[in-house]
């Protein structure tokens, strides 16, 4: 792994990222989708990351076929910028294409809201949010404090209750994103994988899973990963089935 | 707590590093002579740096690192001097013989760049080997090894592991076959691959082994050896032009025979094993294949497919209802780059609707080539009756044997629809509403621009100055409490409120006095105003108590030395005569104020004693 990384510091430059994002760029459009899978899979291994970057990955890993990493890649760009609607739809589309689905039940229009609502900003983005509002709450109480019962002093007042109501809801929301961030989500990358009672291969057979379906891993031990799916399903599953969104 | 006093130990000893400037930056080996093939340690130490250094290895073709960075830090107090080292190591490998120098590493610590020292090895030939490398790297070519056989004093090595690729002319989407096979003299006891070589710009798959590699004599330049298949992989390259496959590594267990030069002092003939386990890192040497394009101009519907396919399409029926399902299915069958391949796009006549197809692929590696077929299944849905056409469907591709573009082609469809009959039949896709309409649509394209790269895993949260702001803005409002508590106090505690100011009240007075110099009036009654003023407000005395006999009485009740208060009577007498009596005394205004400020620095000490 390090030494991978030290092979590639080399192309870490903006720059480097740049032209070879080109060049795969180039290669998709002219429709040879392997050699763009190759060349995007490149740019990954510097150690730089981009949404634009895990989307096209995404699109082309589904031109060849590949459910299993389309969807990881597609969700890993969803993740860096969540109110994109091409990755939203391109993700929405490349599932449909999966060979097995869930049975969920249909989630209620107020569930739809409050999830998109919950998932509208990064948790880079809330941390900024939260450092700013901290820094208005600050100055506005600072400034209130020496100007109480001044000229002013109420509409101070006003804007310092504001933003510290908004931190409190800020703060929550941060600590909600980052535990959701921090649940490591996992995507079966195998075109069919038996999901099992016990990290034993000889323990009975729950369920199976297909290419392309994603879970909650939950524990972790040499292995094999215990994942619960959105249906509430759990079981045990070989680590080397699945990748890590 | 133990772990406090420790970290507070930590602390203290970081401190000189904190102060010093240029790090001391060391370099070394832990073997001064080793053999080709060996591993050896290789460690950048930094004394006093309070960061961990990051290390850019120099980039030679004789060694090759096994593992690492490993990092690790220590702290020792000697002679009282606390030092810390913090050391970066590697596990190496050389692979050449001969003098070895590793060139300076790049040091970076906290974004400035340092250079280490360079480190020289001997690097011995393996023994019994003569002076033939371990064969490594790309200067190990085996075309040339077997064109011309080794003469006789350069004997070959006892163990090595070549690269051999089953053609060289390949054009693009035709597949090669690399077999890593080990030739060895001594006897192998285990063997790990950590990972298929680094290949960019091809799409690779492994041919799986059954069993345990199967051992063949084979006379190679003239040596008997022992060979074993280890891996065998199936390359499919995805573009034209000279191709890298990195060299593999493996790990393997072997036996050694003792060696002579080393551990003398530990040898010991009877434990001494004379079939050590050694382990032993090799490469096989990098091949660099050239990879021709498909002959130009391309046809112009060229699908990208080389091997041989052939294309079929059938309907499950002829004769259908509207509105009823037929499913189409068209297969590809053959071989070839199927992996990265896809079927001709369907066009249909209006009136049919087309739903999400089904992909089915079964496609295996059969005498290290792809095989196999690809099938789509579309289900179709006439939505008018009359007789409907579906096109053929056509396969530009490239024949390899050939060296030709050939076109495969499926046959012409018909198909009749009648019109509806009474009975209505329900299409059962199993998609839902909203999935049908999906499929309707198509994957959106790729993002051409507005790439913005991050580091992986990057969080805010995670930052070391997020934090520090969050706090600082905390001790700001704590900062600010404080000092109007202060103030209020001041505000109700006179005495406190006129010391406190005393200073700055003086000051102030001081600074008009020099600006208004020229008139000397003025000059004396400011600094009569200074002067009185500080010593009532230090010493909280009623305004009316403020004249000089009642102040210096007050003076010389507090521990004030006496000559300074003799110094002040006169200072005061000077002023009050100046005041009332211009032109008695001869001393110039900026003398007097430089006098006045004198005093009032030393009283202010004196005072605070």
């Amino acid at each position: 792994m390090l030494v991978t990384a030290l092979l590639f510091t080399a192309i870490t430059s903006g720059a480097d990222l740049q032209r070879l994002m080109d060049d795969a760029d180039a290669a998709y459009t002219s429709g040879n989708f392997p050699e763009a899978v190759n060349l995007y899979s490149q740019i990954l291994k510097s150690g730089y990351t981009s949404a634009v970057l895990e989307y096209n990955l995404g699109n082309a890993y589904f031109k060849i076929d590949e459910i299993g990493p389309a969807i990881l890649h597609l969700e890993r760009a969803r993740r860096l910028v969540p109110r994109d609607e091409d990755i939203s739809f391109n993700l929405d589309y490349v599932k449909v294409y999966r060979k097995g689905q869930l049975d969920l039940p249909e989630k209620s229009a107020l569930v739809k809201t409050f999830e998109s609502l919950r998932n509208y900003f990064t948790l880079n983005e809330l941390a900024w949010t939260l450092l700013i509002l901290w820094l208005a709450v600050v100055t506005t109480s600072i400034l209130y404090w020496f100007r109480r019962g001044g000229r002013g002093s109420k509409a101070l007042l006003y804007v310092f209750l504001t933003s510290s109501l908004l931190f409190i809801l800020t703060a929550g929301w941060t600590v909600d994103r980052y535990r959701l961030d921090s649940r490591e989500q996992i995507v079966v990358m195998t075109d069919e994988v038996q999901i099992h009672s016990a990290p034993v291969e000889t323990s009975k057979v729950l369920f199976i899973l297909r290419e392309g379906m994603e879970g909650t891993v939950r524990e972790r031990t040499d292995g094999w990963c215990e994942i619960k799916l959105a249906d509430g399903k759990t079981g045990w599953i070989p680590t080397h089935a699945i990748a890590s969104i | 707590m133990g772990n406090r006093l420790i970290f507070g130990l930590i602390l203290v000893g970081m401190i000189p590093g904190l102060l010093m400037g240029q790090p001391d930056i060391h370099a070394s080996v832990d073997a001064r002579r080793i053999y080709v093939g060996d591993t050896f340690t290789y460690k950048v130490e930094v004394k006093n740096s309070d960061s961990t250094p990051t290390i850019h290895l120099p980039a030679s073709r004789k060694l090759s690192v096994v593992s690492g960075p490993m990092q690790s830090t220590s702290f020792s107090i000697m002679n009282g001097v606390q030092s810390s080292t913090r050391s970066v190591s590697y596990t190496m490998v050389a692979l050449e013989p001969g003098e070895l120098t590793i060139p300076p590493s790049e040091v970076v610590i906290r974004n400035k760049r340092y250079q280490s020292n360079a480190v020289q090895l001997e690097v011995l030939p393996q023994p019994g080997s003569g002076t033939k490398a371990a064969p490594g790297g790309s200067r190990n070519d085996r075309q040339l090894q077997q064109t011309q056989p080794q003469s006789k004093s350069v004997p070959a090595p006892e163990i090595m592991l070549r690269a051999e690729p089953n053609r060289t002319d390949i054009v693009v989407g035709e597949p090669v076959t690399i077999t890593y096979k080990l030739y060895t003299q001594v006897r192998v006891y285990n063997y790990g691959i950590d990972k298929l070589p680094d290949a960019v710009g091809f799409w690779s798959e492994e041919i799986p082994l059954t069993g345990q590699p199967q051992l063949k004599a084979e006379i190679v330049d003239g040596v008997n050896y022992q060979s074993a298949v280890l891996k065998k992989v199936v390359y499919y390259p995805t573009r034209p032009g000279e191709l890298t496959i990195e060299p593999l590594r493996v790990n393997l267990e072997v036996q050694s025979k003792r060696r002579r030069s080393r551990n003398t002092f530990f040898s010991d003939p009877f434990f001494d094993d004379v079939f050590s386990h050694e382990k032993k890192v090799l490469f096989s040497n990098s091949l660099k294949l050239k990879v021709s394009d498909v002959p130009r101009p391309t046809p112009p519907n060229y699908s990208g497919a080389v091997g041989k396919f052939r294309l079929s399409a059938r309907l499950d029926t002829n004769t259908i209802h509207v509105n009823d399902a037929v499913g189409l299915h068209v297969t590809l069958e053959g071989t070839g780059n199927f992996k990265t391949l896809n079927l001709p796009d369907i066009t249909l006549p209006d009136g049919i609707d087309m739903f999400k197809p089904e992909k089915e692929e079964k496609v295996r590696l059969v005498n290290e080539v792809y095989q196999g077929y690809k099938r789509m299944t579309y289900l179709l849905v006439p939505r008018a009756a009359g007789e409907m056409v579906i096109p053929a469907f056509t396969l530009v591709y490239y024949d390899s044997d050939a060296k030709k573009y050939r076109t495969a082609e499926t046959k012409r469809l018909t198909l009749q629809v009648k019109p509806l009959s009474g009975e209505q039949p329900l299409i059962t896709s199993g998609y839902s509403r909203e999935e049908v309409a999906l499929m309707n649509q198509d994957l959106r394209f790729i993002k051409l621009q507005g790439a913005k790269f991050v580091p992986m895993g990057y969080r805010v949260l995670n930052q070391w100055w997020y934090h520090t702001t969050m706090m600082m803005g905390l001790v700001a409002m704590l900062g600010v409490v404080l000092y109007t508590r202060r103030q209020e106090k001041i505000g109700s505690d006179k005495a406190l409120g006129r010391r406190l100011r005393a200073h700055n009240r003086a000051q102030t007075l001081l600074k008009s006095a020099r600006k208004v110099v020229m008139d000397e009036k003025q000059v004396y009654a400011l600094l009569s105003q200074a002067v009185v003023g500080y010593i009532g407000d230090r010493l909280n005395l009623p305004e009316k108590a403020l004249d000089t006999d009642a102040l210096i009485h007050e003076l010389t009740q507090r521990k004030i030395s006496e000559q300074l208060v003799s110094e002040v009577r006169a200072l005061l007498i000077r002023l009050d005569m100046g005041r009332f009596a211009p032109g008695a005394d001869s001393a110039e205004p900026p003398e007097l104020i430089q006098n006045a400020r004198q005093i009032l620095t030393r009283l202010s000490r004196e005072l605070k004693e």
